[in-house]
């Protein structure tokens, strides 16, 4: 599935991208839930699945909105967006060439990440 | 009366100590619970309510989805004496808190992210967490004097939202209805019970938590009771029996029907449901193999109740081989009164009266019971207890039925409600109740309509307004009452008035008679123009959720609410229920349901997946298998191969089972590492062979199967059931063995190992043990058939290695490579 870009490219250079993502960890569970986990394989790669819980993979799911609208070529694919963590637990994206800082939080029933990408 | 409570019960978990009792699968994990954990866990929750200063008599709630938390809590409010109060977790706030005013409990559980309204209500706590919070509590029973006699449950009728009751069961009344059903059912230990209905209704309950639990029996709860998660339900636990409502019954038999219209056996499928008929059993199950792997081999008992069952479903399940056990009973009566035997079964009828039961028929018809599992009263409703027992102390059951040589047939309710296909009852007064404030309708009649599984909640209006108007108003009370009551049509009434009863109310019997003749035709014609059409809005209404407005083919998915998650749910279901697979690149948020249409016609067959057969795993075929691969595989390799294994130490304390990887450059890998490999290990060892080969080298997949229990892994997308497969094999206690390569390596180089490998090594939570394979490339080289050299190998065993849950994937991917490159 082609990721919405809700932010085509604009005659802007495109040295400052930002996107943003507000998910609701219920429905995200519910979906989770009505596809059987399905929809896991089509949004994650399998290194970004390990040992998390619905919610924080609700976050990562965020985080990938984010990033599909901070890029400057939208991904083709969810899984095309790679989400790697450092080894203090800060997560980073990249979508081909392009790198991005992302930052996600939690509260409540709420996961929230914005993404900003890297100039190269 | 000897005093049954469940101190006996709990007690009685340590005849199957090391028996699993519950498993539930959260993503890549598979979780057990043992019949000895599970005593300890009661034991433990109930101190730690104790230490909530909750004590007998106490109400506590619980509002949440099946789980094994669940479990705990019920037991452990139960040996304390305490009552249980278990609301559906789907229920509307406005309900709940209506329950919690009638009883108010001293505590509330409920799942996360689900109904925090609650907590502005009282006490709450998440049932999630409730195995962290009892952690520190004894592991010894409290010592609270227990009797039958007290009150276990508060368990509110379905439906009446309007006057909602709570039925009060004491330990007795449940344990008594437990045990009258395992001498109809004579349960066994081996028997795999799936659980897909709320436990908060008691036809769950009993027979599908207490009974299994009671024999020590299997439960495996799913995460959703969506088809596709009870489908895998059925095939990963291969499930021996279900508790269903006839809705679930039916939209099996649609599954089965749409794989078999999928593959062109419609007729073939058709035939042999004839054919069945003069068939025993066993053929029965041999004639349908295709569809018993769908539902995982096993399945031969599916218990029904709550809504009668059509007749053809029925006959199709039995056919099939399946046996089919019709029941009957109420939440009041805890809740089984009359039950179909294993022994003894006729169509159309809900069986015979349990042996503790007594059954009469009231002169107007109305069924009658008696017996210890009848319920005591109505929580704090003297007058709604009154008037539920006659004078002579008999439980009025509202429904009318008949005895014939003591089989009950139930012929219709002398209350009016509308039982649906789900076996949810919906009182029409519910619903009127909402319709009446609202001004545009002179009258409204709610009433069922017949459909093929249950009844429709039709609403039949009289009203001056357009029928614009009028489907808005229906939207406008569909949001208002309980999501199980919305109104699914409305028609109009041709007169003034609805006919009047001589008491002059609404003769609802006659206003659902016309609306049932009205129906017939149009319906009819529905049904058989635009199949297809009522499949794409009824996913696309799963993958929403809830209410919402009518859809149409002009509208755009992002339009009615399909988000970009959404829309992969909706591929997932398209692909999982109608059999297609569709790019879901195609599916952007410009698409708009015609498109949708055009893209599914257009859509290939989901291609199926390379079966994996579990004979390779049978006792009696090890056997065979591993005398074959002893005698003429090492032989064969020892002509060729002379090997020398270092390390072999470094297994003596190695826990078992282990995954083994190797580095893949020969054809003779396999069984290099298996010769390599102590007894111990290798007479339970599987090891994974890469699906196209599998699939198109039939004699060579058979050897492999045969002599190495060998199974297939993809080695492409979809990733996840090939993990999710090797985790199973893991949990039996197979060694696993694969090549985290992927492929043959083309010039004896490591290649670098696929990612899978990584979360396998994370999730199993089992050592990782790295087998490297030194001078072989070359032996066997690519594409020969034969070996070509003979060969000085080297064998090297790496030292085991776990890693912690929270580790990240891809380092452990590259880690463990870089640990076979240092070996």
């Amino acid at each position: 599935m082609p990721v919405p870009s809700r932010h085509p490219p604009q005659p802007y250079n495109g040295n400052l991208m930002v996107g943003i993502d507000l998910v609701f960890i219920p429905e995200f569970r519910r979906q989770l839930e009505v596809s059987a986990g399905k929809i896991l394989q089509s949004a994650f790669r399998p290194s970004e699945i390990t040992g998390r819980e619905p919610e924080q993979l609700a976050g990562l799911w965020a985080a990938k909105e984010a990033v599909a609208k901070a890029a400057v070529e939208a991904p083709k694919k969810w899984t095309d967006i790679v989400i790697t963590h450092d080894p203090s637990g800060k997560p980073h994206a990249k979508v081909g060439a392009q790198e991005f800082a992302i930052s996600i939080s939690h509260h409540g029933d709420y996961a929230i990440a914005i993404a900003y990408r890297i100039a190269q | 009366m000897s005093s049954r409570h469940f101190g006996d019960f709990v007690a009685g978990f340590s005849a199957h100590d090391e028996r699993t009792a519950i498993t539930v699968r959260p993503f890549l994990k598979i979780e057990r619970l043992s019949y000895g954990a599970l005593q300890r866990r009661a034991h433990q929750t109930a101190n730690y309510l104790l230490a909530l200063s909750v004590v007998s008599g106490d109400r506590v709630m619980v509002v949440a989805n099946n789980s094994p938390e669940w479990v705990e809590l019920f037991l452990g409010t139960q040996l304390l004496g305490a009552i249980l109060v278990p609301i559906d977790a789907i229920g509307s706030p406005a309900a709940t808190l209506k329950f919690i005013d009638q009883t108010q409990p001293k505590l509330i559980f409920r799942n996360q992210h689900m109904h925090p309204e609650l907590d502005t209500r009282g006490k709450v706590d998440l049932l999630d967490d409730l195995n962290n919070r009892i952690a520190e509590y004894p592991e010894a029973a409290p010592d609270v004097e227990l009797s039958g006699d007290l009150p276990a449950l508060i368990v509110f009728t379905s439906g009446t939202t309007a006057d909602p009751k709570g039925v009060v069961l004491t330990q007795q009344n449940v344990l008594a209805n437990v045990e009258a059903g395992l001498r109809v059912v004579d349960v066994r230990p081996d028997w795999r019970f799936l659980s897909v209905l709320p436990l908060s209704h008691m036809y769950e309950l009993t027979g599908g938590m207490l009974v299994p639990l009671a024999k020590g029996a299997g439960i495996f709860y799913v995460p959703s009771a969506s088809p596709a998660a009870i489908a895998r339900g059925f095939q990963e636990y291969h499930i021996t029996t279900i508790l269903a409502v006839p809705q679930l019954l039916s939209l099996l038999l649609e599954r089965v029907e749409q794989a078999a219209a999928a593959q062109g056996k419609t007729t073939a499928l058709a035939r042999a449901v004839e054919l069945a008929a003069v068939l025993p059993f066993p053929l029965r199950r041999l004639l349908f193999r295709d569809v018993h792997s769908q539902l995982g081999k096993r399945l031969n008992l599916v218990i029904t109740g709550g809504a009668p069952i059509p007749i053809e479903v029925g006959t199709a399940w039995e056919r099939m081989g399946v046996r089919l056990l019709q029941g009957y009973g109420l939440t009041e009566t805890a809740p089984i009164l009359a039950m179909n035997s294993l022994h003894e079964r006729r169509a159309g009828s809900a069986g015979r009266a349990l042996d503790n039961v007594s059954l009469r028929i009231a002169d107007d018809g109305e069924i009658q019971a008696k017996g210890p599992s009848i319920f005591r009263e109505y929580w704090h409703n003297p007058t709604a207890t009154r008037e539920a027992f006659t004078r002579d102390g008999w439980f009025k059951t509202g429904d009318a039925g008949s005895l014939q040589d003591g089989w009950l047939y139930i012929q219709g309710r002398l209350k009016f409600a509308i039982v649906l296909s789900s076996g949810l009852k919906v009182f029409p007064e519910d619903i009127e109740m909402v319709a009446d404030k609202n001004q545009i309708f002179r009258a409204v009649c709610i009433v069922g309509v017949a459909r093929p599984a249950g009844e429709a909640v039709v609403a039949v209006v009289i009203s001056d307004h357009s029928d614009g108007e009028i489907s808005h108003a229906i939207d406008e009370i569909n949001v208002q009452v309980e999501s199980f009551q919305h109104i699914s049509e409305w028609r109009r009434w041709p007169e003034a008035t609805f006919p009047l009863t001589r008491l002059r109310k609404t003769d609802r019997r006659k206003v659902q008679d016309w609306a049932n003749e009205s129906g017939r035709d149009e319906e009819a014609s529905e049904h058989e123009s635009v199949p297809s059409r009522d499949a794409i809005v009824n996913l696309i209404g799963q993958s929403l959720g809830g209410p919402r407005r009518e859809i149409t083919d002009a509208d755009r998915l992002a339009d009615i609410g399909l988000d970009s998650l959404r829309r992969l749910t909706l591929a997932a279901l398209i692909e999982d229920q109608l059999g297609i697979t569709i790019d879901e690149e195609d599916i952007t948020h410009t698409t708009t349901v015609a498109d949708l249409r055009k893209l599914v016609d257009g859509g290939g067959p989901t291609e199926a997946p390379t079966p994996r057969p579990s004979w390779p795993f049978r006792r009696s075929v090890r056997l065979l298998g591993d005398a074959t691969r002893e005698v003429v595989v090492r032989t064969l390799v020892g002509i060729w191969v002379k090997m020398e294994v270092q390390g072999l130490e470094k297994l003596d304390v190695l826990d078992t089972p282990a995954l083994f990887i190797f580095n893949h450059s020969d054809d003779f890998d396999g069984p290099v590492v298996y010769r390599a490999l102590p007894r111990r290990i290798r007479t339970r060892l599987a090891v994974a062979a890469a699906d196209d080969v599998m699939r198109d080298h039939k004699v060579l997949a058979f050897i492999i199967r045969f002599c190495f229990a060998g199974f297939n892994l993809s080695r492409s997308e979809p990733y996840m059931p090939s993990l999710e497969y090797v985790s199973t094999l893991i949990d039996e206690g197979w060694n696993v063995v694969l090549s985290p390569e992927g492929r043959l390596s083309t010039n004896g180089v490591l290649q670098p190992f696929k990612s899978g490998v990584g979360l396998l090594a994370v999730n199993l939570g089992v050592p990782i043990v790295p087998v490297k394979i030194i001078g072989i490339f070359g032996t066997v080289p690519l594409h020969a058939k034969w070996p070509k050299r003979h060969s000085v190998v080297t064998v090297r065993i790496g030292q085991p290695i776990s890693f912690d849950s929270h580790t990240d994937f891809d380092d452990v991917t590259l880690r463990l490579h870089q640990m076979m490159e240092d070996l």
